[in-house]
Formats: C-alpha cells, structure tokens, sequence
C-alpha cells in the first residue's frame, strides 16, 4: 500500500513508547498500592 | 490612539475593518511588556525562595540568613507559591495573551483603557497581598485553606489581582466583539480563539475563588483586624468563622482549572507558533480548535479529585469528577499527537529520516524552540503523575506525599515555566527592539532547566511514592525523617543547583536584553511566529461557535456541582478560624 506522505510515522512511534511508559509507570504505583495491602 | 481604516467599498456599513498600526502596535506592546515584567520580578523572588526549600529539605536551612526579613520556611514556601504560581502565571498569561489577541486579529485594543484598568488592579492586588506576605502576616501558603487566618490585605490583593485578570479578559473581549463585526463570516484566527476560549473559562473557575474569599474568609478577616475595626466598629460582628470543607470545595473549583489556565497559554505556543519555529506547519488546525473547546467543557467540573481524602464529600460526587478528570486526558492526548506530528513535518522538512532519528533535525539550536521542546518532555512525565495521582484509589499512596510537589513542578513549573521562558526569547526581541542579550547562555538556560527539573521531580516523586515524605513540611528538621530517604534528597538539591544555575541564566538573559545598549538593536524587527495548517481550508462553524460549548460547560457544572455545592450550603458548619501559629 502506498504510503501518504503526510502520515507522521514517528509521531505514531513516539506516542506508542509514550504509552508504554504510561502503562510501567501507572503499573508500577498500583503494584505498589496493592503490595500495601489497600485492597484487604 | 490613532488607527488606520480601510475604505470602505464592498463592505457593509459599520464593517470597516480597523487596521493594526504602529501606534496599535506601542499600546500592545506597552502593556504587554508591564504585564510581563511584573511578572518577572516576582518570579524573581519566588524562584530564590525555591531553592531554599530544596537546601532545607536536605538539612540546609539558611532561612536564618533572611531574618528578619523572610522568618519562617512556611512564610517563605507561602511567598514562593503565591509569587510564581498565581503572580508570575496570570501577570504573564494577561500580558502574553493582550499581545496574542491584537496581533492575531491584526485589530488594536478596542479600548486600551480596559487592558490599562486591568493592569493597574491587578499591580494593586500584588503590592495589597505583598505586604502581609513579607511582614508574615499571611503564612498560610498558597490554598489559604480555613481555619487558618491571614491579614485581611492577602486577600483583598488576591482579589484585586483575580478582578484584573477578569478585566484584561474584558479588553479582549471588546477587541474580538469589534473584530467580529468588522469580518463577519471569518473564521476567528486559531490563536486569537485559543486565548478567549481560555480568559473564559478562567472567569467562569475564578468564581469559586471569588465566592470562597467574599463569603467565607474577607468578612472574619477583616473583624480580625484591629485598624479596620477602629475605623468601623460594626465590622467587629462579622467574625463569624468558616466552613473548612465548603471553603476547599470552592478552592478546588477554582484550583484545578487554574492547572489549564497556566498550560493552555502553552499549549497555544505549542499548536500555533513552535511548528513555525522549526520549519513545520499545523498538522491539524481544527483539532487544535477542538482541544481549546474541549478544555473550555471539560475544565471545571474536575475539582473534587484534589479532595478524595476529604470526608464530607460523598463518594459518587468524587467518582463522576474522577470520570470528568480522566476524560481530559482525552484532549492532551490529541495535545500529544497533533503538536509532535506538526514538529516532524517541520523536522522532515528539515531532512530528518527514520521513525525517530527525525527528532535530531528539530531547531535545538534555537533556545525559543529548545526550551519549549524541553517544556513538553517534562510535560509528558507530569501527565504521567497526573493520571495517577488523579486515580481514585491510587491516589491514597501519594496523597499529601512530596509526590504532589513533584508532579506540580514538571506541570506549572516545566510545561508551564519553561514555555514561558521559550516565548520570552523571542518576544523580548520584539518587545525592546534588541537581540537576545546571548543565545548560548539562554539555551545554557533551557538545558539546565531540564535536567535540574528531571532530577528535583524524579526525587520528589521518589520520596513520596516510597517513603511517604509529607509535602509542605520542613523535612530537614523532621524527627520522622529516615535515613532512607536520604538519597532521594541528595537527587532533589543536585536538581535543585541546577536550576538554581538556570534562574540566574535566565535573569542575565532577560535583564542583559533588556538593558543592552542601542546598538544591539535588531535590523530587522521579530515577527510572532504563526504556524500554517497544513491543509488550509474552511473551517466547521461549531469549531468557531462558542454557545454550545459554553451551554455545555454551564450544564457540566450545574451537574457535577450544583446539587452538591446547594448540600454543603445547606449543612455548613461554622467553625471559629484558628489563631495564628507561625
């Protein structure tokens, strides 16, 4: 398929890392929410 | 003021367009420049008062070489807050946008008195506020939350400061009223629609503030007052207390969109000028329209997420603002993606390759672009911190920790900040008619702005998420304090010298422009950038339309608000205001 030329590919790989991170970084305070035993 | 006008053949009677001329242009110019400079010198005290927060959170406490003048660390964190948070912000955002709007809309002031009325008010309200905060009257940090009590004058300056920022809305209102006559069928231009949208929807938040100071502090502050109750024995009645939790709740009103009032102006630079700065154009000019109006509905009714540990307001009021908050992420992410694919055009442009490779060709080289750039890399962290801290249950692990300062200073003070200090680099140019004072020490500036800020917020955060520190406590002199924490301090001071080093950067910068002598006048003059969209073409009238946002924002709070704001009336409790302990 051919490609538009104005399709910002790195703006789409960008923002796919971004949310990657978004998801450790969340993650990573929730595990820790829960390691406190908020939840019993 | 003198203006230029157009004949008027082909246009209808009372549509003559009023053109923007060079004594348009000193009247802008002029106000924008007092705004901004106002806005410098308190950033100016509020930025050292900074760095004494962090040396004393590492056991540093040199407070005592500013006695008398600054007693306390708590009067000098309320100084710091006050000073760069609510002063440095509005001073900057009101001057910024009078120069947005006439520039954007080519018009001059419709009438420039407004924008002189608002200035003068608001210049009042700071020296009012100043004086309690440097005699330390008025120690009670920037959310003055009841029942502590400051001198009546802090308040009566935030209100000054808060009705002149209304004002200078006023001024550009009128301005766009004109214009709006003057080209009716035109597509309002996206920047000149950007800053509206946001002077609105700061009048429709600060009413919170304003309905928390008149009613439930002012009255019992000014009873307090010994000269006032001299002067006016009948007011001694009016001490009457407060209601702690309906006095926060009108806080937060305020507080949270308060948050957009200081990165919309950012995100304005962001979408409409930086593409222009580094080669790009608008990727998409009507989702940049879409983002203002989403903000303008979405704002408000988010309050409550800053009150989750408040035990007097009912679970699902806190629960449908959590929704609300969450669902504004929705337009920072639109944010996210429009603004970088508009800078890889300009990058692409430029000969950048590859999925990320691209990145290096950006104008790094330009300390108004750098510094911008840098300011939406710290943003992307903040937005990270802010959607946990904005979870519901998660939020119980960082509440009140030094995870909020953290996060608060890769928002206000990187996203917001640092966009400043990039729009100063080329509007200091424009405004004094000189060249930057030196381009290397102001990108020396922006980088040490970024790294100091990634360490002092990846520490804060740190601490806070780990160990539990408390914000807004004089950690160096904690017993609590553990041993523990004592490398995440160590990161926050090291971050903290570095921006310590950028202030000072940024101050030579700023005042050396200022300063330098006339032959460093430019030979040509600075133009504001504007970014081109991408693909020009007409523009759908409910993006240019402002009563179905503006319905939609009153209905959203009348829901998220109404209904809980009439019980918390309804069941107010008044309690006496607490005597001063600092």
């Amino acid at each position: 398929m051919k490609k538009e030329p104005d399709t910002p590919h790195g703006t789409i790989a960008l923002l796919l890392v971004y949310a990657l991170i978004i998801i450790f970084l969340w993650s990573n305070v929730y595990f820790t929410m829960l390691s406190r035993g908020v939840t019993q | 003021m003198s203006v230029q006008t157009l004949p008027s053949a082909g246009l209808a009677e009372g549509s003559r367009p009023v053109l923007l001329t060079d004594s348009g242009h000193k009247t802008v110019n002029r106000l924008t420049g007092l705004n901004i400079g106002v806005g410098i010198g308190a950033l100016t005290i509020g930025l050292w008062l900074g760095v004494l927060q962090g040396l004393e959170h590492a056991g540093l406490n040199w407070y005592s070489y500013l006695a008398p003048g600054i007693k306390t660390y708590y009067q000098g964190l309320t100084i710091h807050g006050v000073l760069n948070a609510l002063t440095w912000t509005t001073f900057f955002i009101c001057g910024f946008f009078t120069y947005v709007v006439a520039n954007s809309l080519k018009r001059p002031l419709r009438f420039p008195w407004i924008n002189i009325l608002a200035f003068v008010l608001m210049a009042a309200g700071l020296l009012l506020a100043a004086y309690p905060l440097f005699a330390n009257l008025a120690t009670v940090l920037y959310t003055f939350y009841p029942p502590m009590l400051a001198d009546w004058t802090f308040y009566l300056g935030l209100v000054l400061l808060v009705v002149g920022s209304w004002v200078s809305g006023y001024g550009m209102y009128f301005t766009y009223g004109a214009w709006r006559k003057e080209n009716p069928g035109t597509t309002t231009p996206f920047l000149a629609l950007g800053a509206l949208i946001t002077m609105v929807m700061w009048q429709i938040a600060t009413l919170g503030v304003a309905a928390e100071i008149l009613f439930l502090i002012l009255p019992s502050a000014m009873a307090n007052s010994a000269f006032l109750v001299g002067l006016f024995p009948a007011i001694a009645n009016w001490n009457t207390g407060s209601d702690p939790l309906l006095a926060r709740s009108l806080f937060w009103f305020f507080g949270h969109p308060l948050v957009y009032f200081w990165l919309l102006p950012a995100y304005l630079s962001w979408y409409g000028m930086m593409p222009a700065q580094t080669g790009g154009k608008m990727f998409s000019e009507n989702l940049a329209r879409l983002v203002f109006w989403l903000f303008l509905l979405l704002s408000v009714p988010v309050g409550f997420h800053h009150q989750y540990a408040d035990p007097g307001i009912p679970q699902a009021w806190k629960i449908l603002h959590a929704t609300w908050t969450m669902s504004l992420a929705f337009p920072s992410l639109l944010t996210a993606f429009t603004v970088i694919a508009s800078l890889e055009l300009g990058a692409r442009a430029r000969g950048g390759k590859g999925y990320l490779r691209w990145i290096f060709r950006l104008n790094w080289g330009d300390p108004s672009y750098a510094a911008q750039n840098f300011a939406m890399i710290l943003f992307a962290f903040g937005g990270i911190s802010g959607i946990t801290n904005a979870s519901y249950n998660m939020n119980m692990v960082v509440h009140n920790t030094t995870w909020l300062p953290g996060h608060f200073h890769l928002t206000v003070g990187s996203a917001t900040t640092l966009t400043f200090f990039g729009i100063l680099y080329w509007l200091l140019p424009k405004l004094t008619g000189k060249k930057l004072f030196t381009k290397t020490l102001a990108l020396a500036q922006a980088w040490t702005w970024f790294l100091g800020m990634l360490l002092f917020a990846n520490g804060y955060h740190l601490l806070g998420l780990h160990h539990g520190a408390p914000r807004r406590s004089m950690l160096g002199d904690a017993p609590y304090r553990a041993v523990e924490w004592t490398p995440y301090l160590i990161e926050t001071v090291v971050g903290v010298t570095f921006l310590f080093i950028s202030a000072t950067l940024f101050f030579i910068v700023v005042f050396g422009t200022v300063l330098s002598p006339r032959s460093r006048r430019l030979a040509q003059p600075v133009e504001m950038p504007v970014a081109e969209p991408l693909h020009p073409g007409p523009t759908p009238k409910w993006l240019d339309t402002w009563t179905p946002w503006l319905a939609g924002a009153i209905a959203l709070i009348l829901l998220s608000y109404g209904p809980i704001l009439y019980q918390l009336v309804r069941d107010m409790q008044w309690i006496p205001f607490a005597p001063r302990v600092w």
